[in-house]
């Protein structure tokens, strides 16, 4: 990794740090909770799509499986939600084994139809087991972690907590971009055929990449049911697939910290949309449009060069 | 002297076309030996039967006194075939060194999990794998473009990249597919150097080209194909002054021109 992103890990340790004192209000500091949480899928979205050039419209499911395995164990057979996590994680990555296998045998938008369809069977299934799942309206009951005596049930606990995650994720991430993997995973995004030549196991590497990526959604969806303690299956709808992709593509896509200001953009524009009421979503549509159109390679490399750009006028 | 390829019958049918019908040639351990022939020949088809891009129809390759006609191209890197391409195929968002460091993929180990947690191995590995990527820059000549983004290269200098990247992979044996198509006169004798010092490494060559006078130049051996089969095998000067050849392929004028000159 380089000194660039270890300083800019270093700065945002720093912004995540002061940033409960000033914000003050707890809800706020709520928000940014789902921001860690969402930026976690992105993170590997972002490795998956952006590095690996693979797709997939099926990480909502992944994230429905951790929160879903993690809830049920903690509710109905009373497990400790750190154990919780641990199966979460454990059945997320074992199922993205299974079905990645056959489906990363295709590609382009024949892989995302797959996938596509992968998410709207397990979304069926949230919706119709309803002995486990509680149906279409959920459940609730889910317990909040707990070290010991100290319970992580404030948004403020929970917030330093969950970006405690993420800023490890973000590290570990950069690790593995800047390694022997990494470079055999953009590799194969190049071009396979070359990758294949040079010796890199492509059909390995890529259900690997996917595996990985949907340990990253499993770890989020647990971290999710702990927080809000009540999950229901309109969350982990294919259209939050659709979302976090869009967060993915507005940070920029072959870019971690993209792949956060995408989720931080896309969780927290919403909310300060509310005061526009019934117009919300046109200015938050004309708001995408606008990144999508003017800063086509993301909003992080985007701003980038704007202000790139304006240094450079005489 | 060993043989280090050896290829018996070899047969590729793409749908109802034949592309290869019978391919029959071998490789002496560190020789030059060229596939020359008219387009549609089957040559590229050769390349991509060997390094595992196609599976043949029928046939047998033997590498090193071992079958590997049914062998993926991982797999056959790992044991030390590696190629270049016809149509360069360097990785453009990647830097010129980064390239070549993914021909180091072979031989190096570290995995996922290795890499994430960047464990001491992987560290040491890392720098085992740059500092072997530099010299091979150096030796094409590229140590200053290193950092350079490939894509912005030039055509001559994206195909020494592609050829740093083959040799990365440690490879016994390394298929040039048209290493100077597109290449001025000046780049051709350097890429011609370049060639024969691969060779001096004691590695061996299977150079498909069309630039007669490089070929007849460098190499040890010529194949000769047309239509998918052999027409002709044996050194630059008997495959100058073979008739079929110069049927076929050279042509009757320029043919009978060259025998005359040599």
């Amino acid at each position: 990794m380089g000194k660039k992103n270890l300083y800019s890990l270093a700065a945002l340790a720093g912004v995540v740090l002061i940033l409960p004192p000033i914000i003050g209000n707890p809800y706020y500091i709520g928000v940014l909770v789902f921001v860690g949480i969402y930026s976690l899928i992105t993170i590997g979205l972002s490795l998956l799509i952006g590095y690996a050039g693979q797709i997939s419209l099926g990480h909502a499911a992944f994230f429905g499986l951790g929160a879903y395995t993690s809830g049920i164990l903690s509710t109905r057979f009373g497990l400790s939600p750190w154990l919780g996590v641990v199966a979460a994680v454990f059945l997320t990555c074992g199922v993205a084994f299974i079905i990645g296998f056959p489906v990363l045998k295709l590609k382009g938008h024949y892989l995302a139809m797959a996938t596509l369809a992968f998410g709207e069977i397990i979304y069926i299934v949230f919706n119709q087991w309803a002995e486990y799942t509680g149906g279409p309206s959920g459940f609730g009951g889910i317990p909040n972690f707990s070290l010991g005596s100290i319970s992580l049930e404030s948004d403020t606990g929970y917030y330093y907590f969950v970006w405690g995650i993420v800023l490890l994720i973000i590290f570990l991430s950069l690790n593995l971009i800047h390694s022997r993997v990494g470079r055999a995973l953009r590799a194969i995004n190049e071009g396979e055929l070359a990758a294949a030549c040079m010796g890199v196991d492509i059909s390995r590497y890529k259900l690997k990449i996917f595996v990985l990526s949907a340990f990253f959604a499993g770890l989020a969806g647990s971290l999710y049911a702990h927080f809000v303690t009540f999950i229901s299956p309109g969350t982990f709808s294919v259209m939050f697939s659709i979302v976090l992709l869009t967060m993915v593509a507005i940070g920029g896509i072959a870019n971690i910290w993209g792949a956060i200001m995408g989720a931080a953009l896309l969780t927290v524009l919403p909310e300060y949309l509310r005061v526009f009421r019934d117009y919300d979503i046109l200015i938050y549509g004309s708001v995408l449009l606008f990144i999508m159109i003017f800063l086509p390679d993301g909003l992080l490399i985007g701003i980038f060069h704007l202000f790139r750009r304006k240094e450079n006028l005489p | 002297m060993a043989e280090i390829l050896k290829v018996k019958e070899l047969r590729k049918e793409f749908g109802g076309i034949v592309a290869l019908q019978g391919v029959s040639f071998s490789l002496e351990s560190k020789h030059i030996k060229a596939i020359i022939g008219p387009n549609g020949a089957g040559k590229t088809t050769i390349f991509n039967i060997i390094s595992g891009v196609y599976s043949p129809t029928g046939g047998r390759i033997w590498f090193k006194g071992e079958r590997i006609d049914s062998l993926k191209s991982h797999l056959l890197a790992k044991r030390g075939i590696s190629r270049t391409f016809q149509n360069v195929q360097i990785f453009g968002n990647m830097s010129v060194v980064e390239n070549v460091m993914v021909g180091c993929h072979p031989w190096s180990r570290s995995e996922f999990l290795a890499c994430i947690f960047r464990s001491k191995r992987a560290k040491v590995e890392e720098k085992r794998i740059y500092s072997r990527a530099m010299q091979l820059l150096e030796f094409v000549g590229l140590q200053d473009k290193a950092n350079t983004p490939a894509s912005n290269l030039t055509f001559h200098q994206q195909r020494l990249v592609e050829i740093a990247r083959a040799l990365a992979t440690g490879p016994e044996l390394i298929l040039l597919d048209e290493p100077v198509a597109g290449l001025n006169t000046k780049e051709t004798r350097q890429m011609g150097e370049l060639i024969c010092r691969i060779r001096d490494m004691g590695i061996s060559i299977l150079l498909v080209e069309h630039d007669m006078d490089l070929v007849m130049e460098i190499s040890h051996e010529i194949v000769v194909l047309n239509s998918g089969k052999v027409i002709a095998e044996g050194s630059p000067r008997e495959i100058q002054n073979n008739e079929k050849v110069i049927a076929a392929y050279l042509g009757e004028e320029e043919g009978f021109a060259k025998s005359e000159k040599s």
